[in-house]
């Protein structure tokens, strides 16, 4: 009996010498072509990059760039390139490399194409933040030094105390999500509609506070919002890289099981993924990731949803590629936007937060057209 | 044996779904756990693999409360292949390859890649060992889940639904392919399973929930007519062919 039940065994292959070598060639081929990739992306961030220390009001040659980064040009070059336009684009990358980070981190996490700094009220708080530091706390010490502002027409509070409220209001909505799911369990969708009521709360905050202000410090907290990359300091610039560069170790430590949640919680979990404290703890560090750079070069949108989206477009959707591929999409995207700023309608700089969102928006509707497979 | 001893679950105090199970899988045997629709057999496999604790009783592995057994441990210990998991765009290879987290340190090593190799080889995946997993066909898709819960080379596997939205074809490959490995790896397996022919097919264990309870559970015999009637409320009649036991409803 046993023997007629395994006569209909349906065909178990056997394995086979010849078929083990294939696959295993072809898939050596697979990793190679990821890494190509992974190296071309890094080429074109190294060719944007030094392309960018010579966009400006003063046009530098490519020899007069890397003189200058060395310091041996003429004293004007050397000053141009390594206190202005080395802080620029490092400032650019980092920042670029963090918001595409978080973004991919919240989007692997939260199983949702559409979560972002913008969309879970991180960039909304820090605009709230950034107002109550301009206008409540400010407000006093602004009239007095309204003539020195850097703005003409616009009250500045400290820098450091705007950065560090927008850092405040950013982690709030992080903070909330974060306390709320120790009360109930939070479902991915359930976060990211909390992000999104979150968002309206504090642009309804915003916008009230504006309401009672002064022209002059509105004007300011609407130059905050602009973003600008120029305005971070090499302190600033320093404790943004570190920010940035702890999330990724810890993002990229992670990379397994941001696969295996993307498959779903009852396969992670089967993996052995505490599904929901990798989620909690990753919304953590991404928040803080980005709220460091959001704080410090005002809000720079749609980086961290386009560099992804982009990128699982390219490599598919492998945590161990797609993150690197992100944060190096995220400066080069930033750094070219950055550029677009300069050139456009030079010598003026437009605000970089609208280009970005100019230049992104249209490339994510292609992306949508095209079928993002998520 | 991995082994759920008098456990309770519900989602409302209200209604209990689960009220007192006990069920055992042992090495070796491929288990179907059979009830009518949301009578808690997915439930039972979320105890079962402690992505949800009981609200009373245990759940034993080899011994041991499952609750206390670090993460990363269970997951060398039991394989789960759920009912609902995603296609996205990870190709077939390195989703198989996922599978051997639990025993991966940061980069996979040899070994992992090559039991990727045996399972897409054995299973009949390789054309599509670098296709992206939102390309295949249901059948090719639930094979692929399949051969990453093999590379997590589990003493258990438990099976959620493993048949849902399958061609005859590919039920039957799956399913086959499971027994396989109780029979000759020594595999605890169980399944959740809707079609009681498949189950007397390929399972040699059988479990009946209803009503919060395991209404029967033992071998091939316990499959009878009145059992099927009283769980499913179905008449049928059950007749042998080949030496196996198929129902037929009348």
């Amino acid at each position: 009996m046993e023997e007629q039940r395994l006569t209909m065994q349906d065909e178990v292959r056997t394995t086979d010498a010849p078929a083990r070598a294939c696959v295993r060639g072809e898939y050596a081929a697979y990793v190679r072509r990821k890494r190509l990739v992974l190296a071309a992306l890094a080429a074109v961030l190294v060719a944007t990059s030094c392309a960018s220390l010579g966009i400006g009001s003063l046009s530098l040659s490519a020899s007069d760039v890397l003189l200058g980064a060395l310091g041996l040009a003429d004293a004007q070059v050397n000053a141009v390139v390594q206190n202005i336009r080395l802080p620029r684009v490092l400032t650019a990358v980092v920042a670029g490399v963090a918001l595409a980070l978080a973004g991919c981190a919240y989007q692997a996490t939260l199983r949702n194409p559409l979560a972002s700094a913008s969309t879970l009220g991180i960039s909304q708080g820090a605009a709230f933040g950034a107002s109550i530091a301009i206008i409540v706390i400010g407000g006093g010490a602004a009239s007095a030094g309204a003539a020195a502002s850097a703005y003409e027409g616009a009250s500045m509070a400290d820098p450091l105390t705007t950065a560090l409220a927008a850092f405040a209001g950013a982690m709030l909505s992080t903070g909330v999500i974060f306390a709320l799911s120790r009360f109930r369990e939070m479902t991915p969708e359930a976060i990211v509609l909390l992000g999104v009521a979150l968002s309206a709360l504090f642009t309804g905050g915003t916008a009230l506070v504006q309401y009672f202000a002064e022209d002059s410090q509105v004007a300011a907290v609407v130059f905050w919002t602009f973003g600008d990359l120029g305005r971070v300091t090499r302190a600033q610039l320093l404790a943004m890289a570190l920010a940035c560069a702890l999330s990724a170790a810890f993002f990229f430590a992670h990379r397994w099981s941001y696969n295996a949640i993307e498959g779903g919680e009852g396969l992670a979990h089967g993996l052995g993924v505490d599904v929901r404290r990798t989620r909690l703890l990753s919304m953590v560090v991404a928040s803080a990731c980005a709220s460091t750079v959001i704080a410090f070069c005002g809000i720079v949108n749609f980086v961290g949803l386009v560099a992804p989206h982009v990128m699982r477009r390219l490599l598919g959707a492998d945590y161990r590629y797609l993150l690197p591929a992100s944060a190096m999409a995220g400066a080069t995207l930033l750094l070219f936007s950055d550029a677009v700023c300069h050139l456009i309608v030079a010598p003026l700089i437009l605000p970089i937060g609208a280009i970005t969102s100019i230049l992104g928006a249209p490339v994510f509707i292609w992306l949508l057209f095209r079928g993002v497979s998520r | 044996m991995l082994e759920a001893k008098g456990v309770a679950f519900s989602y409302q105090s209200s209604r209990p779904l689960l009220r007192d199970v006990s069920l055992a899988v042992a090495p070796g045997t491929f288990t179907a756990i059979l009830g009518p629709n949301g009578c808690g057999k997915s439930t039972l496999m979320s105890l079962l693999t402690a992505a949800r604790s009981p609200q009373a009783g245990c759940v034993l592995l080899d011994g041991a409360p499952l609750a206390d057994i670090p993460r990363s441990e269970r997951a060398r210990k039991i394989a789960f292949v759920s009912q609902h998991s995603h296609g996205n765009r990870l190709s077939v290879f390195d989703a198989i390859l996922l599978g051997r987290r639990p025993w991966m340190d940061g980069a996979p090593d040899e070994e992992d890649l090559a039991a990727c190799e045996d399972a897409l080889v054995h299973l009949g995946l390789e054309p599509l060992a670098l296709r992206h997993l939102d390309e295949l066909s249901g059948g090719e898709y639930q094979t692929a889940m399949l051969a990453r819960a093999f590379v997590q080379d589990t003493p258990y596997l438990l099976l959620d639904e493993p048949t849902n939205n399958l061609d005859m074809a590919h039920q039957h490959r799956v399913l086959s392919l499971v027994r396989e490995r109780a029979r000759t790896s020594g595999v605890g397996a169980a399944a959740v399973l809707h079609d009681v022919n498949l189950a007397l097919r390929h399972c040699d264990r059988f479990a009946f929930l209803k009503d919060g309870v395991v209404d029967v559970a033992g071998g091939v015999d316990v499959v009878t007519a009145d059992e099927v009637r009283r769980i499913y409320g179905v008449r049928v009649d059950i007749i042998e062919h080949d030496g196996v036991k198929v129902t037929v409803p009348v």
